[in-house]
């Protein structure tokens, strides 16, 4: 690690993001084909209506099981420690979350010193897991719609919708903050070079930085 | 609908014959399906995409007499139709005469229209990946004839005509039975704003495994009516958030006022 960046993210857990990455935006276009007409034209780019919901199904797999499977068995101490982080809630996270949209909308806000994990990031977290989850078993419920009683699977197609939904609004948000909001740009580079400056490290997870650099200095 | 049609199923005259099912077969071009024997005289259990149509056979021992009822099973070309409601390609629509028509250049085979049927009607084709049903004979119909099942019904157990026609001869041919078939009902689904294919059941729906008061299933109505306009504004929601979070915070660098216990140092901008 040089001097002005530190280590945040694993190799596992850069190559799970980005297939859950890759793997949801496949689940978003040959998804839309199906949703509604007006996206049919997508379905020329996966070779045709069946070619789309065989693909969308092989993408469900892929973003389910696949970077859900690789991130637990490929790095299984950061897997618990992810965990662990964002199951840990306390009042500090309701005065970060109370701050934030002062700090989203560009104004001044007075934010709590923040763990590896934010408090918005640990939101992020568990509404990818738990709605991920919803859209997988309803998904697989769809996939096997004939073994299912009907009083069930007819509820998997509305809950399904809704999920898909929320998951694409929390994206739209997450890309956002992740990608141009000037104070959490810096982000991106800890998923893909596995690194982030050292200021940003200071300034936004600070008690993490702390944590991090005491473990360096007793190397 | 002022050209609403319909068709009239008379339980009290049907014979069985199965004739129905063979002028489906023979109008539509549809091959017959191997069936397994069972103890029963009824060939088909169930709807397949090739069978559109078929009737169920019921022994009853009741009042120390047997009875056996017959009921011809098709899609009940409802008025307000779960299936169309439940596709999302646009490819379930009424004809003109009120029957309920999937089209197939549209249909993807998604099979939403399946699962949400209140009489668990339409099946997809394994090969085409389409969703089949009865038609109602549309290009019989829109030229004068009536639907294959009804020409041929030899007993005149099924009706072909309008709406009011048919729903007034109901009403008559109910009053007449009631003193031989005291628990004969007619069974029209008002939630559904009407079925075109009408029944005279000799026998409570219950016996004929149909819903008491069929309706559109409630999760088709809260997806489609509540879920996706919602779904629409959370997206757009987020969209217009995230715009005016961009703008607003133009021009700005990572300063932010953190609290750190060490002091305003950490807080700065470096």
């Amino acid at each position: 690690m040089n001097n002005d960046r530190i280590k945040r993210f694993s190799l596992v857990e850069r190559i799970s993001h980005w297939m859950h990455t890759v793997s949801f935006f496949i689940l978003v276009l040959t998804g839309l084909v199906v949703l509604t007409p007006k996206f049919h034209f997508l379905a020329s780019l996966f070779g045709g209506v069946q070619e789309t919901r065989i693909i969308h199904r092989v993408a469900g797999v892929m973003f389910s099981f696949g970077t859900v499977l690789l991130f637990m068995i490929g790095d299984n101490p950061a897997f618990v420690r992810w965990i662990k982080d964002i199951t840990t809630w306390g009042k500090e996270d309701v005065a970060f979350l109370k701050e934030f949209p002062k700090e989203f909308f560009g104004g001044h806000a007075n934010l709590p010193e923040q763990g590896r994990f934010n408090s918005g990031e640990k939101v992020n977290s568990l509404l990818i897991l738990i709605d991920g989850g919803i859209l997988t078993i309803t998904g697989f419920m769809m996939w096997y719609a004939e073994s299912i009683p009907l009083g069930l699977i007819r509820w998997a197609y509305p809950v399904h919708d809704l999920a898909a939904f929320i998951m694409i609004a929390v994206i739209v948000a997450h890309m956002y903050l992740g990608l141009l909001h000037p104070g959490s740009k810096e982000a991106i580079n800890g998923m893909l070079s596995g690194t982030v400056s050292r200021s940003f490290a200071k300034l936004h997870h600070a008690k993490w930085y702390r944590e991090v650099t005491q473990k360096e200095k007793s190397k | 609908m002022a050209d609403r049609m319909s068709v009239l199923f008379d339980a009290s005259k049907c014979t069985a014959c199965q004739a129905c099912s063979i002028a489906c077969k023979q109008w539509n071009s549809l091959p017959a399906e191997k069936t397994t024997l069972t103890s029963s005289y009824q060939t088909h259990q169930t709807f397949t995409p090739q069978t559109w149509t078929f009737i169920t056979f019921k022994e009853v021992w009741a009042n120390n007499k047997m009875e056996w009822l017959f009921f011809k099973k098709q899609c009940m070309h409802c008025a307000e139709a779960a299936c169309l409601k439940a596709c999302n390609h646009d490819a379930i629509s009424h004809t003109d005469k009120g029957f309920v028509v999937i089209d197939h250049e549209k249909c993807i085979g998604c099979g939403y229209c399946v699962t949400n049927c209140t009489f668990n009607v339409p099946r997809i084709h394994p090969k085409t990946n389409k969703a089949y049903k009865c038609t109602g004979c549309p290009e019989r119909v829109s030229n004068g004839l009536k639907p294959a099942c009804v020409q041929t019904c030899q007993p005149e157990a099924l009706v072909y005509g309008t709406r009011d026609e048919i729903m007034a001869m109901a009403k008559n041919r109910l009053e007449k039975i009631k003193p031989l078939h005291p628990q004969a009902v007619l069974y029209d689904a008002p939630k559904l704003e009407g079925v075109n294919f009408t029944y005279i059941l000799l026998r409570e729906p219950e016996f004929y495994q149909l819903p008491n008061d069929p309706a559109v299933p409630v999760s088709v109505d809260i997806w489609k009516d509540f879920i996706r306009p919602f779904g629409g504004l959370a997206i757009a929601g987020a969209v217009l958030a995230t715009t005016v979070g961009f703008i607003k915070t133009r021009g700005q660098t990572t300063e932010h006022d953190y609290a750190s216990p060490k002091g305003k140092e950490v807080g700065k901008d470096e």
